[in-house]
């Protein structure tokens, strides 16, 4: 097995200990036991097949973290007993499946304003600069992305998705994917800038979950009735890094990195573009 | 998404097509990762299902009845290095609540590409 193979199967299996913990010993050590058989006929059959190792880690990664809010959700369902009539209501669990998408228009609309926000308050900067612009392009850039999404979501659930993931993520990363959320709110409390840090950082928690949450309807979406479809990986990384350096760009004052973003940002629509006429 | 009563979601019907295509192949029991892998390969999933994704929905449909499963003798993984499986098989419920999903669907509905596809 190779060391990244065995770091994936790692995350897997401690993140099962972790969300089965509390649970009954049996209803526990049937889930620990199914993921450990499951990991391990994925790798011997990838292994048969010749397939590389990196390939193994991403996939066991992704079937991870595209799993993360089922095994949450399947979690909460115990949460007030576990008898199998639990189990049963939890069948109706399926309709909080799009709880990510009131996220996301949530953190859409959080996005904008925080962008809009900035002009109206000196809580961070005095009067209009520069990096407020920046701010304001990446903001308004990332929500109004977000929305397209959404948009999109219910006739490409694939390609709505991964918009929305584009979207969320300048907010999310802000707020350290959520896990530097705690560490921003003490230092702004320190250093005397107050609460400021606080609904950035809910909002960071908030993009966090909802990129999850697309990621996993993205991974789960099935093929039905869309043919052949593009891959959204390069240009979507493409776009999501151009809207980055655009906006940071211009936030700093480097306006030829500005430039390149937009440019890059470009590129990346215009490749996805090119994808979707060369597929339809 | 909303379920109503009596229907199942798309990633059970996905599973309980894809249990009820390996027994046509010969395969009565099948365990999460086999039906991950035929789901991926005959079905619509274009990946292997999610472990949370998978598992949840295995569990839902035992729970309702359409599949049982037992675990597999502990000597026979052991003889052969590995965990143990736990064997899933769908019953006659659970056939039944697939046809009554693809009836509900009518001539819109698109057949996986599963040998149920063809039967």
């Amino acid at each position: 097995m190779s060391p990244r193979t065995f770091r994936a199967e790692i995350l897997v299996r401690r993140w099962a200990d972790f969300y089965t913990l509390g649970l009954e010993t049996e209803r526990r050590r049937d889930r620990q036991e199914e993921i450990s058989s499951d990991l391990w006929e994925h790798r011997n059959y990838a292994a048969s097949e010749g397939e590389k190792p990196i390939s193994t880690s991403l996939s066991i990664l992704g079937r991870w973290m595209a799993g993360v809010p089922a095994d949450l959700s399947w979690r909460a369902s115990y949460v007030l007993g576990g008898t199998n009539k639990k189990e049963q209501q939890a069948m109706s669990g399926a309709k909080i499946r799009n709880w990510w998408q009131w996220l996301a228009a949530l953190t859409a609309v959080a996005t904008i304003y925080f962008g809009v926000r900035q002009f109206t308050t000196d809580e961070v900067e005095v009067g209009v600069s520069a990096g407020k612009i920046g701010g304001l392009i990446l903001l308004i850039g990332a929500g109004l992305i977000t929305f397209v999404g959404l948009a999109l979501f219910g006739k490409h659930p694939r390609r709505g998705a991964a918009t929305v993931i584009v979207g969320v993520l300048p907010v999310a990363l802000v707020g350290g994917l959520g896990l530097g959320n705690i560490v921003g709110l003490i230092s702004s409390i320190v250093n005397g800038q107050g609460w400021w840090w606080l609904p950035v950082g809910v909002a960071s928690a908030a993009a966090t979950a909802a990129g999850i949450g697309a990621f996993s309807a993205w991974w789960n979406a099935p093929r039905v009735g869309e043919g052949p479809r593009p891959s959204f990986l390069v240009p979507g990384l493409l776009l999501a890094i151009g809207v980055l350096a655009a906006g940071f760009g211009v936030g700093t004052g480097m306006f030829p990195v500005a430039a390149a973003g937009a440019l890059i940002a470009l590129s990346g629509i215009g490749i996805w573009t090119r994808r979707v006429r060369a597929t339809a | 998404m909303k379920r109503r009563p009596g229907t199942i979601l798309p990633i059970e019907e996905a599973i309980l097509s894809a249990g009820l295509d390996l027994r046509h192949r010969g395969s009565s029991e099948f365990h999460g990762f086999a039906i991950a892998r035929h789901m991926e390969t005959f079905g619509e999933a274009h990946q292997l299902t999610a472990y949370g994704t998978l598992y949840k929905a295995l569990g839902r449909l035992e729970a309702g009845g359409l599949l049982e499963s037992r675990w597999e003798d502990p000597d026979v993984a052991l003889a052969e290095g590995r965990p143990r499986r736990r064997f899933y098989r769908v019953t006659g419920a659970g056939e039944r609540a697939l046809a009554a999903a693809i009836l509900e669907r009518g001539h819109g509905f698109k057949l996986p590409r599963t040998g149920l596809a063809s039967s």
